[in-house]
């Protein structure tokens, strides 16, 4: 009945994005260690199996609104898992995305850090795992703080480029390898923008408010 | 792939002049739950009773073609037995009123003279109404009479009774019809448990329950079988053009 | 006066007057059975009830002889019209479109207008005649003429109100038509049956016309149904005619026992409707 097939399509829901985070925390190691290496691993084994989750979860929830008719709660939960499906699947192409850049920069021998940039991986793991728990748990109050933690994201990805360009001046070398490292910055926002989507409709489940893009006023 | 239980071939349906069924040939998979579907008066309820031999029992009323059960044709056996190998639940509650819930269940063998001895009763009894999610509720009250329960209890009575005698199908001609919501929503549940031993075929003119309840379903429009096939596929994307229309709610 | 004043006093004009009209409908109905009872109670004794008719100028006497003679007539009629009448009945609803039944319904709508007494008659010609002797059989024959239109026409109505659903779960099961009508049916049947019986019983139990010229009465105890047989109604009749008080007397006795008994079948049939009475 509506109940069984609702949490089937949680539990893919929810493998999906542990998935995910396996994936995260891949691109969080290649930064530490600069292992680019695991890139390969990523692509191979767990990026088939999110791209596939992903059209499973579409097309579970398709079947059930057809068949189902969900209301109230169970509708809102069917429209937010349909969003999030995307979202989550786009955070693991950035994953593998930004363990590529990693290797490109080993590929040159050149070992390039940047502590802020592990400091915004480690904010935006925790945005992935806190805006899962919101959805696991139906926390509208986690969903908000994660809504917020996007600020400091933003504002770190600004201070990491302005210390990379500040470090290319410095050193022309590395400009090529910088590039990579913005680019890397730049894609760890985007992860933020994404768990912050996801959060705003786990928000909108539980709560039935939608509090995109106005964010000051409605929170 | 499936196992199909139950063939009609050609199977056509009159009374007298008008001819209600036209030419269906259809399988119905074994062990799961299908939905026959369509606007009133689409000939559904007709083609359901022609499944189990009640149609013949209308006057003036004949068939034309074959159905075939595990490769048997119907029409060559005696009513009676096609009747306990499909058993049918209707639309309106209606357990024998002067018999108690126990007897009631085991109606379709004492009826008959068919007497399996106290215990193996009781264990049939006991059985049935489980499946039929009612145990729990009359328990302890099975000799009362069938009627002092509530519409939904007496049509999961009815259920029970048709399990009892261990058909191999069974009929629904728009069981949830006449009872509220609350109690449809239990029949409901419990249909989805009968799979395991019986094959289900279900008539109904509301199409969210097919959709809910089934695995197949069969769309028919003026007396003609106009489209078969998995439920989620035909309820999300339909091959024929006048499903569509019935389903988005733009015919019937 | 004001429109809705005005509608408040039709109101209860209406409903006053109403019950005043079923007032004065029963009052005949309980003038009778008080004044029955008044007559016939005091009369009504052990010696009564249990001792036969003493001759003219001897006191004393009974009515065991009417008792039992009504008795046996009833229990004649019976056994002759429930398994007709019920039979019919079920013919009837099971199988409406057939000429049969179509005649079956018009013979018992002109059976219940004939006479009693012509009814006597025809008893008389066809039965009394041929066995050349008044008898208790010839009686209960003719009684039971006059109980069937009852019983089939009850059993009719019954059997029509029987859901078809019902029988047609009873044929899903794979249950055979007589055994669906045996034990499916005529059960549910069975408070619609049982009432038009009791109705037919209390009907000729008080029927004195049509014994006049087949039971035709007998001063002794007989319980042979070749011979003629005493009646309540018949005692009534006769003693009632008679020109002695002392009869006049016991006939009352007898119409208070009869009133009694008809009585107790009505109050009797509709307890069996309460309880019995299936809804579907």
């Amino acid at each position: 009945m509506l109940e069984d097939k609702l949490a089937e399509i949680d539990r893919k829901i929810i493998k999906q994005s542990s998935l995910v985070k396996e994936m995260l925390s891949f691109s969080q190691k290649a930064l530490t260690e600069s292992k680019g290496e695991l890139y390969s691993d990523l692509k191979e084994e767990l990026e088939p199996e999110v791209n596939d989750l992903e059209l499973e979860i579409d097309e579970a929830c398709i079947n059930l609104l057809a068949l189902y008719n969900p209301e109230a709660s169970d509708l809102r939960r069917v429209m937010a898992i349909l969003k999030m499906n995307n979202d989550i699947e786009r955070m693991g192409d950035l994953a593998v995305s930004i363990c590529q850049r990693i290797r490109d920069i080993e590929d040159s021998h050149q070992i390039v850090t940047s502590k802020k940039l592990r400091e915004m991986a480690e904010i935006v793991s925790d945005m992935l795992n806190d805006c899962i728990d919101a959805f696991i748990n139906s926390d509208s109050e986690k969903a908000k703080e994660v809504i917020k933690t996007d600020e400091e994201v933003d504002q770190l990805r600004k201070n990491v480029i302005t210390d990379l360009v500040r470090e290319m001046f410095e050193n022309p070398n590395i400009i090529e390898n910088t590039m990579q490292l913005i680019n890397v910055a730049n894609k760890l926002e985007r992860m933020g923008d994404h768990a912050t989507n996801i959060s705003e409709d786990v928000y909108y489940m539980v709560k039935g408010k939608i509090i995109k893009h106005d964010l000051q006023n409605k929170i | 792939m499936e196992n199909k239980i139950l063939k009609t071939e050609g199977l056509s349906a009159f009374y007298n002049e008008n001819e209600a069924v036209q030419n269906v040939s259809v399988s119905f998979p074994k062990n799961e739950i299908t939905a026959i579907m369509g606007p009133s008066g689409c000939g559904k309820t007709t083609f359901l009773r022609c499944l189990n031999r009640m149609h013949e029992l209308t006057d003036g009323a004949s068939i034309d073609g074959k159905i075939l059960l595990n490769g048997e044709n119907l029409n060559e056996l005696e009513p009676i037995k096609v009747r306990r190998q499909i058993g049918m639940v209707f639309q309106h509650p209606n357990p024998f009123p002067t018999m108690s819930i126990f007897n009631n269940v085991i109606a379709g063998y004492k009826l008959n003279g068919i007497d399996k001895g106290e215990e193996e009763f009781r264990w049939i009894v006991e059985k049935s109404l489980k499946e039929a999610g009612l145990w729990e509720e009359v328990k302890n009250d099975l000799h009362k009479k069938g009627a002092s329960l509530s519409g939904g209890q007496k049509q999961r009575l009815c259920i029970a009774r048709a399990l009892a005698i261990n058909p191999e199908i069974i009929l629904m001609d728009e069981p949830t019809s006449a009872l509220d919501p609350v109690a449809t929503k239990h029949i409901e549940e419990l249909i989805g448990n009968l799979t395991k031993n019986v094959t289900v075929i279900l008539v109904t003119h509301n199409m969210s329950q097919a959709g809910r309840v089934s695995d197949y379903a069969m769309f028919m429009y003026l007396g003609e079988m106009m489209e078969t096939g998995n439920t989620d596929k035909m309820f999300t994307n339909p091959k024929k053009e006048i499903t569509e229309k019935f389903l988005t709610g733009k015919i019937g | 006066m004001k429109n809705i004043e005005k509608r408040k006093l039709k109101n209860s004009v209406f409903k006053y007057s109403t019950v005043a009209i079923a007032i004065l409908a029963l009052l005949p109905l309980f003038f009778i059975i008080f004044y029955v009872f008044r007559k016939g109670l005091p009369v009504i004794n052990w010696e009564f009830l249990t001792s036969v008719p003493k001759s003219i100028g001897e006191s004393g006497g009974g009515i065991l002889n009417a008792m039992v003679g009504t008795l046996m007539l009833v229990i004649i009629a019976s056994a002759i019209a429930v398994p007709i009448g019920i039979f019919a009945g079920v013919l009837i609803s099971e199988h409406p479109d057939n000429i049969i039944s179509k005649m079956l319904n018009l013979s018992v709508e002109i059976l219940q207008g004939i006479p009693s007494i012509v009814i006597g008659l025809i008893g008389y010609i066809w039965i009394v005649r041929q066995m050349g002797h008044f008898s208790a059989l010839s009686g209960g024959i003719t009684l039971s003429i006059m109980m069937l239109p009852m019983i089939i026409k009850h059993t009719k109505e019954t059997l029509e109100l029987i859901p078809d659903t019902l029988k047609e779960s009873a044929y899903a099961l794979g249950i055979p038509y007589y055994n669906t009508l045996l034990k499916v049916i005529l059960p549910s049947g069975l408070s619609g049956i049982f009432t038009g019986i009791l109705l037919g019983l209390a009907r000729i139990a008080g029927e004195t016309a049509p014994l006049l010229f087949t039971a035709f009465g007998n001063s002794y105890l007989n319980v042979d149904i070749l011979k003629p047989v005493a009646a309540l109604p018949l005692l009534i009749y006769n003693y009632a005619t008679s020109p002695y008080q002392e009869w006049h007397k016991i006939s009352w006795g007898a119409s208070c026992i009869l009133v009694i008994f008809v009585l107790t079948l009505n109050i009797i049939s509709r307890l069996v409707i309460k309880k019995w009475k299936i809804k579907y």
